[in-house]
């Protein structure tokens, strides 16, 4: 199924995945990361075949919310925890704090 | 010529300048010459580092083969089977080079055992190419890995300098750490001069490391002599009344399905170790029904990739460090040794001390036990102590892993070939054997926990063997001017033309064969013998 094929109910019952990336990142332990970079994580999650069926697949689930990150998640869910954290990590917020922000292209 | 890549790029650029009138063929299209720097920046410089095809969970040594440049099933040379031979090839100008991490290193004399001449005939064309595409690196007078024409290599850092230390510090004869032999120009103040992006199989945002696109196809693009044919999908080889002859070969532009032919005085192929031996196969004709060239049977045969043992750890003596130096190239050093299997028999192996800006966080595997708080402090302190070593050992010349016809047909409609390749069990104790000697050198340099894994399953890239030489035509596909034994104006000069793969990269000596058959087809066509045979 499409992301573009998702339904979205005004009752909650289904949700858009991009709705759900950002209930997600609001659950992380990251979202002090990811927050500021929210429309990027959101275009770079849907390009991405595995997170953009993921998240199809948990926002077709009626009710489905992100858990909490004490909760067992199913294969979905995890992968999509794992991309936001390998996300927070490849953030500027998170490369800042190494000294290795703003990239540039010389390193030397 | 068909190819651009390593072999294909030296030998269109030796034989246009020659005034020879050449025809690349190249099956892909022509990246533009700022993709590596706007479109697809190394690193995490674009999308964080997530491509289309990462997934999760992976494995952190496989995160290079995941590229959008990678031929997929559908156009690549091979049928593509779960658990089997893994095959690589990108369809673009300059080939594998568009993402080439541009190590260059000789064989010796010892490595071309068996071949049809011997080290003293390659030489001059090793430093020939070496001086053409630059190549840094060190004179060091070690006998199983010849000196060349370099330029300097840039510093050494201090992950490799405990990296030196610890070969050292093993006490061992055979065991070197040396500065790597990369294909790179270092020199200051020039337009590809080296920018430090700290990896180089990403790409090269400034053309640093050679590619034909680069640094050999602007000289001679303009030439009137010299046309490169893009979209341009050979498909097979054909001959006129003389069986001894080439007369076309039969391509598809890929941009519009439609079946060319172009007439060669002499035909030269350049388009890898599997790629090649695909065109020929589909070449058979009634009168070579295995396959053109192939009267010897050894058509396909002996494909050879290098085993591999990777080993990736942090280093504790380096946590808690800032970076005050030159990231450089990522892999700064050479490490060479030998060691011995359980039978007793040594062997040589060779490979590179890695250590680049992980920016992409393929760590993050390792700190999974962790809490988030925790994960990110650890992450903080070790994140400029990574190393990984990667080593290579010899191909395994078995005539039972090979290249055949295949059925499948691709995209286009080509047939693709099959590859039956199996891991002996002499390979898996080889890459063993070079695992262990990686933990003792990473433990000698403050090695924590150690992420290893071993493959031979096509992700060395160093494919070999399909096409060798001889100059016994029942033992090979070519002589020892890399012309068939069987057609008199078809020429191959890929990986598959080495009949045994040694440890070392073949890349340069591809390159030096291309310069070496260069000289010899501008020969020839000097002495009017194109006209005469």
């Amino acid at each position: 199924m499409s992301v573009a094929s998702i339904p979205h109910s005004s009752s909650g019952a289904t949700t858009k995945p991009a709705a759900l990336l950002e209930q997600f990142i609001a659950k992380s332990p990251y979202r002090a990361m990811l927050e500021p970079i929210a429309a990027d994580v959101e275009r770079v999650a849907l390009h991405n075949n595995q997170i953009q069926a993921a998240l199809a697949t948990l926002a077709s689930q009626p009710g489905f919310r992100p858990g909490g990150w004490l909760r067992r998640p199913g294969a979905d869910e995890r992968a999509v925890r794992a991309f936001l954290e390998f996300v927070a990590f490849a953030s500027p917020a998170f490369l800042s704090s190494v000294g290795e922000w703003p990239m540039g292209q010389i390193r030397g | 010529m068909v190819g651009t890549g390593a072999g294909g790029g030296v030998l269109a650029y030796e034989l246009a300048k020659a005034g020879l009138n050449v025809v690349s063929l190249e099956q892909g299209g022509r990246l533009p010459a700022d993709h590596f720097r706007t479109t697809d920046r190394p690193g995490a410089a674009t999308d964080f580092g997530v491509r289309a095809g990462t997934v999760w969970p992976s494995d952190p040594h496989d995160s290079l083969f995941v590229h959008e440049l990678f031929a997929g099933a559908d156009t690549g040379s091979a049928v593509q089977r779960p658990g089997g031979f893994r095959q690589y090839q990108i369809h673009a100008v300059d080939g594998l080079q568009s993402l080439w991490n541009g190590v260059s290193v000789r064989f010796s004399p010892g490595d071309l055992a068996g071949w049809p001449f011997g080290y003293d005939e390659l030489a001059g064309h090793y430093a020939a190419v070496e001086r053409r595409i630059t190549v840094c690196g060190t004179a060091e007078n070690i006998p199983e890995l010849p000196d060349g024409d370099y330029i300097p290599p840039k510093p050494l850092r201090p992950s490799d300098r405990m990296i030196v230390d610890a070969v050292r510090r093993l006490g061992e004869q055979d065991a070197y750490a040396i500065p790597n032999r990369k294909a790179i120009n270092t020199r200051a103040g020039m337009e590809t001069s080296c920018i430090s992006t700290g990896i180089c199989t990403s790409g090269c945002p400034v053309g640093s490391v050679y590619k034909f696109s680069a640094r050999l196809l602007p000289e001679i693009a303009n030439l009137p002599n010299y046309e490169l044919r893009t979209h341009a999908k050979v498909v097979r080889l054909l001959r006129d009344g003389d069986e001894r002859r080439v007369e076309a070969v039969e391509y598809i532009d890929t941009r519009t399905g439609e079946t060319r032919r172009l007439r060669a005085g002499l035909v030269v192929l350049a388009a890898g170790a599997i790629e090649t031996p695909r065109i020929l196969f589909n070449s058979a004709d009634e009168r070579d029904p295995a396959g053109l060239a192939n009267r010897s049977g050894q058509l396909g045969l002996r494909l050879q990739d290098n085993p591999k043992a990777v080993l990736s750890t942090s280093l504790w003596k380096l946590w808690g460090k800032r970076r005050n130096y030159d990231i450089g190239y990522g892999d700064l050093l050479i490490l060479m040794a030998r060691t011995g299997l359980p039978d007793g028999e040594a062997f040589p192996f060779i490979g590179h001390a890695i250590h680049g800006i992980p920016d992409a966080p393929h760590y993050l595997g390792g700190l999974a036990p962790f809490p988030a708080p925790v994960k990110r402090e650890l992450a903080r302190l070790m994140f400029h102590s990574y190393v990984t070593l990667g080593l290579f050992c010899a191909g395994d010349p078995n005539p039972a892993n090979r290249v055949r016809p295949g059925r499948q047909l691709d995209r286009f409609g080509v047939p693709q070939v099959e590859i039956d390749f199996t891991v002996s069990a002499r390979t898996r104790d080889m890459m063993q054997a070079m695992a262990v000697w990686g933990r003792r050198v990473l433990r000698k340099a403050s090695a924590t926990s150690i992420y290893e894994t071993s493959d031979n399953s096509g992700t060395g890239i160093h494919y070999a063997g399909t096409t060798p030489l001889s100059a016994d035509p029942a033992q090979g596909v070519i002589n020892a001017d890399l012309r068939s034994h069987d057609i008199d104006n078809l020429y191959i000069c890929d990986g598959g033309v080495i009949p045994t793969l040694p440890d070392k990269h073949l890349t340069l000596t591809i390159m030096a064969l291309s310069h070496r058959l260069g000289r010899h087809i501008a020969a020839r066509s000097g002495r009017d013998q194109l006209q005469a045979a």
